[in-house]
């Protein structure tokens, strides 16, 4: 199946790929893409997305057709790569990723297809910690980025921040092209690294709409919360659901909360590790370690938590 | 001045500015949703800024 692969890359290097796996985090336009390319080129893969397929999808997420709509997009990948390739070894993960699951992205290499930016500096922050080589790729309307975080390269925090404002390609739109490109290189710098040669340092950032390849070079941030000194963002919060008014909080500093630090909430039931507590109608989960559960995020709720203690 | 290219606005604007934080305060632009990048060069927000700087705020791409 490899010969015309073999030819450019050699059979030693090869059947190393072969022994690899990685872990391709959102089985969405990035990830199907990837995942495709991936399989044909004979790497194992563990697929983990907690989403389902529905007809909006179907422009850009290549693995998938009208059949396969309201299946669960790691399940239809699993099935539709082992059709590819029978060869591989493939997993599949129906979950989304939170700071309880991280263990899930162990493997040789993870490559970032999600669709948020808490969630890729999540699992910035295990990779640079576990020093699991992270490929970073992102797309929206005519213009996309990769990127490569490992060795001594500033990491993805130094980079991008957490923020909340961010342009979703539900509502702000992507062309398949663009995904197709984006996935292509990032699969090329995926084959790269674990062959062990030489990578792409700078960040990619294309535009296809003027024809335009950036190459940015980029630097450690000495403040960056996961490689630095910085504890300016005292936590992070990312979605729990497909629900987008959901969200967990996980402080970035060991924190202990008490009944003092929830003097401006009405305590509702307690537990030995956590408080379930009511704070101007809304419910909140609060552990004892800091994490916060809860419903429609405001950061002054944060402010008032972790501020008090 | 620093002359600014804003991707957001396709415009490009003159300013006198002293760091990176300086410039975003003076265009009222939320730091965590722009990456900004002189002569292909990724800065970080206490970065000192100097006359006649080329500067492009790219807006954060984060689909998938």
């Amino acid at each position: 199946m490899y010969e015309r692969q073999i030819s450019l890359i050699g059979k030693e290097s090869q059947l190393n790929l072969n022994k690899k796996t990685i872990t391709i985090l959102g089985l969405g336009a990035l990830g199907s893409n990837s995942a495709n390319l991936l399989a044909r080129a004979g790497i194992n893969l563990k697929l983990i997305d907690f989403d389902t397929i529905d007809e909006t999808n179907l422009l850009s997420q290549s693995l998938y057709n009208y059949n396969d709509l309201k299946k669960n997009k790691a399940e239809t990948a699993f099935k539709k790569l082992k059709e590819i390739n029978p060869l591989i070894s493939i997993n599949f993960i129906n979950t989304i990723i939170d700071d309880s699951n991280l263990d899930l992205l162990k493997s040789d290499l993870v490559l970032d297809c999600t669709d948020n930016i808490s969630t890729r500096l999540l699992i910035n922050e295990y990779c640079y910690k576990n020093k699991i080589p992270l490929v970073h790729s992102a797309v929206i309307g005519y213009k996309g980025v990769i990127y490569n975080s490992l060795d001594n390269q500033p990491c993805l925090s130094c980079i991008y921040k957490s923020f909340s404002n961010e342009e979703k390609c539900e509502t702000f739109g992507v062309l398949n092209t663009i995904v197709s490109l984006i996935s292509s290189i990032a699969v090329n710098e995926v084959i790269k690294i674990l062959l062990k040669e030489n990578y792409e340092k700078a960040l990619l950032r294309i535009d296809i709409k003027n024809n335009e390849i950036e190459k940015i070079k980029t630097k450690k941030d000495k403040n960056c919360i996961c490689c630095g000194l910085g504890e300016s963002i005292s936590f992070k919060t990312y979605k729990l659901c497909k629900n987008e008014t959901s969200f967990i909080i996980t402080p970035l500093k060991k924190i202990q909360i008490n009944e003092s630090n929830l003097k401006n909430f009405k305590i509702k039931e307690k537990t030995n590790n956590s408080f379930l507590v009511s704070y101007k109608n809304q419910d909140l989960i609060i552990y004892k370690n800091g994490k916060i559960i809860g419903n429609n995020f405001k950061k002054d709720i944060i402010n008032l938590i972790y501020e008090n203690g | 001045m620093v002359k600014v290219f804003i991707e957001r606005k396709n415009k490009t604007e003159e300013i006198t500015a002293s760091t990176v934080m300086d410039l975003l305060k003076k265009l009222n632009i939320n730091p965590e949703t722009v990456l900004t990048v002189r002569n292909n060069e990724l800065l970080n927000l206490n970065d000192k800024l100097e006359k006649k700087d080329n500067i492009k705020l790219l807006n954060v791409i984060s689909g998938g």
